[in-house]
């Protein structure tokens, strides 16, 4: 364990002092990388830590972007109070979805696909409810101010971005070594063992898919204060929850560094090579993304790990 | 009036027949691969994409009538259906399963953006002999290449159930998918069978993706919905059973079509996608599935 704190102390300081050396345009870049830290691991917390393969998450980052930006625009409502609200908007829509899935005993790959069809519904519905955009959206106009969630430079929305993702950091670690955690895990490697023992499997899935849609709806908040506006295809974004279980995957599925490695090892890959080759960059990263499941099948944190050989422990199996 | 909008109901449901025939077919490639191996294919819907886009091609090149080019583009998917399955699914079967569908994305960015830089981000779409070609069957009015799709792709249903039910090959697969290790102990090479079967359901993306070509305008980043809505067709009908493959397909076609009859635009596109949550909640296992 005592091996971890270092290289993250290094990590974090080089995080924190990044904006003040690195050109202006890469500071907008990483506050993205960020960004998708804070979702993958949100994410991880019912996806991995829970063994599920869940696409609501677009649903949440909708709900924080609309809501937050709705009270903004028709109230004067700080985006701050906004993000709460949101969150728990997101985590009620989780609960009420996550309580019918669950409820009706579904298989893996069927739940899969069902909260994918809620969320491409949801998509259709935003880009056709006129009252919140519709199709073009939503304007937020520039008014930079802490209490507006606006800056003047991308380094404020940068520090922003890495409390957050900090917390979404801390919230896992904490979730991972708490009860809630490990009836997750008891879940994730057998859900009628786990129930057998007592384990309150749906109430258990529903409380992490609560803490998850809150997480993930925040960054939503946030990526809408970024960007400056929302439309429906950014909003409630498949192609972005689609990355972002990539991203958990290729890291370490289940584990709770995971997400946080692979994020920061795929986006700056793809970033670079977008950099260097135009056009081709997506086809390259998508070889990249292969050639690391053929050699890392177990992600990139287990390999890591066995390479340094850190923590003697045995590793658990991913059921 | 009443008996127009009763003609005009019934030509809705014709039609969504016509694609649900369409839909079946593109779920009963994933289900086929899906039974005797336990892979899920998210590029699936890329790779009919992408024989949709060869179609493209020899029209281009050769002037090629997409109907004339689909068994050319067939005969092409098929052994590379196999090199894709014996280089990369054949390693990884036995890993986590989400590895393997990141796997499978991984194969989405790479075709999605070859096909990008290859034809550009423009809406495409080919001229066939059949395009504006209309069949006038009492007061229907059906269009000529949904008929067409709808023939084809019965009897290539049809032959692929024969096939199942009658050959060698068939009662392989059903063995395989019913008990894997029992077929290795009766001898059967799963291997492959594996790799037969995965070529085939490649193979028949590049017989179905041309007869799609008249009815759908191409973009280089339609696979992933087709992808959706084969894995919809593949989980409502009880996954793993062949025919509630082919029922689900009717279903989500009839769906989509009475959708953009009665809601329209934008929203009628919810239809299909409601549907699926509801079957799926009333039955869990799907259509046809067993209880599980």
């Amino acid at each position: 364990m005592k091996g971890k704190w270092i290289p993250a102390a290094c990590v974090m300081s080089i995080l924190a002092i990044a904006p003040l050396i690195m050109p202006a345009h890469w500071i907008k870049s990483l506050t993205l990388v960020l960004l998708f830290v804070l979702w993958a691991c949100a994410w991880n917390i019912i996806g991995g830590l829970g063994g599920e393969i869940n696409f609501l998450h677009p649903l949440f980052i909708g709900a924080g972007a609309y809501v937050s930006t709705m009270l903004y625009l028709q109230q004067g409502i700080s985006p701050w109070a906004g993000m709460v609200i949101g969150g728990l908007v997101a985590s009620l829509l989780g609960v009420v979805l996550g309580a019918i899935c669950y409820r009706s005993g579904l298989p893996h790959l069927s739940f899969a696909l069902i909260t994918l069809g809620f969320t491409y519904i949801g998509q259709i519905i935003a880009s056709s409810w006129e009252y919140i955009g519709g199709s073009v959206g939503l304007m937020i106009r520039p008014n930079p101010g802490f209490w507006r969630i606006q800056f003047e430079t991308n380094t404020g929305y940068y520090y922003v971005t890495l409390v957050f993702a900090l917390m979404a950091v801390a919230v896992t670690v904490l979730i991972s070594r708490s009860r809630l955690g490990y009836y997750l895990a008891a879940i994730r490697h057998n859900e009628q063992a786990a129930e057998a023992v007592g384990v309150d499997s749906v109430r258990i899935r529903l409380t992490a898919l609560a803490i998850s849609a809150f997480l993930t709806a925040a960054g939503g908040t946030l990526y809408t204060q970024i960007m400056g506006y929302i439309e429906p295809h950014s909003a409630v974004n498949i192609e972005a929850v689609i990355e972002v279980i990539m991203f958990a995957v290729v890291g370490g599925y289940g584990t709770v560094w995971g997400p946080v490695v692979g994020t920061f090892l795929l986006m700056p890959i793809g970033e670079l090579i977008r950099a260097v080759w135009p056009g081709l960059h997506l086809v390259i990263y998508g070889v990249i993304v292969i050639a690391v499941i053929m050699f890392a099948p177990n992600g990139v944190a287990a390999w890591i790990e066995t390479v340094l050989s850190v923590g003697s422990r045995p590793r658990q199996p991913i059921a | 009036m009443a008996l127009t909008e009763m003609v005009v109901l019934i030509q809705a449901l014709v039609q969504g027949i016509m694609v649900g025939v369409m839909y079946g077919l593109m779920g009963l490639g994933i289900t086929m691969v899906f039974a005797i191996t336990r892979l899920l294919n998210f590029s699936h819907g890329d790779f009919m994409a992408l024989a949709m886009y060869v179609c493209l091609l020899l029209y281009q090149q050769l002037g090629l009538d997409p109907y004339a080019s689909s068994g050319l583009v067939a005969a092409l998917f098929v052994p590379m259906g196999g090199l894709v399955f014996a280089l990369l699914f054949k390693r990884v079967l036995r890993a986590h399963i989400l590895m393997v569908i990141q796997l499978t994305l991984g194969l989405v960015f790479i075709i999605e953006n070859g096909l990008l830089l290859g034809f550009g981000a423009d809406y495409r779409s080919i001229p066939t002999v059949l395009t504006a070609k209309k069949v006038h069957i009492g007061p229907l009015i059906l269009r000529a290449p949904h008929l067409a799709a709808f023939v084809i792709g019965s009897a290539l249903a049809l032959a692929l159930f024969w096939t199942l039910k009658y050959t060698d090959l068939g009662r392989a697969i059903r063995a395989i998918s019913q008990n894997v290790e029992g077929a290795k102990v009766v001898g059967l090479n799963v291997e492959r069978v594996q790799l037969i079967v995965f070529s085939g359901a490649i193979g028949l993306l590049g017989l179905v993706g041309p007869l799609l070509v008249p009815m759908i305008t191409m973009t280089p980043f339609m696979g992933l919905h087709l992808t959706l809505f084969s894995f919809i067709v593949f989980v409502m009908g009880g996954v793993g059973n062949f025919l509630g493959t082919m029922l689900a397909g009717l279903v989500l076609g009839i769906a989509e079509s009475l959708g953009q009859l009665y809601i329209g635009g934008n929203l009628g596109l919810v239809v299909p996608y409601g549907v699926f949550v509801l079957v799926l909640l009333v039955r869990p296992a799907g259509l046809l599935g067993a209880k599980q």
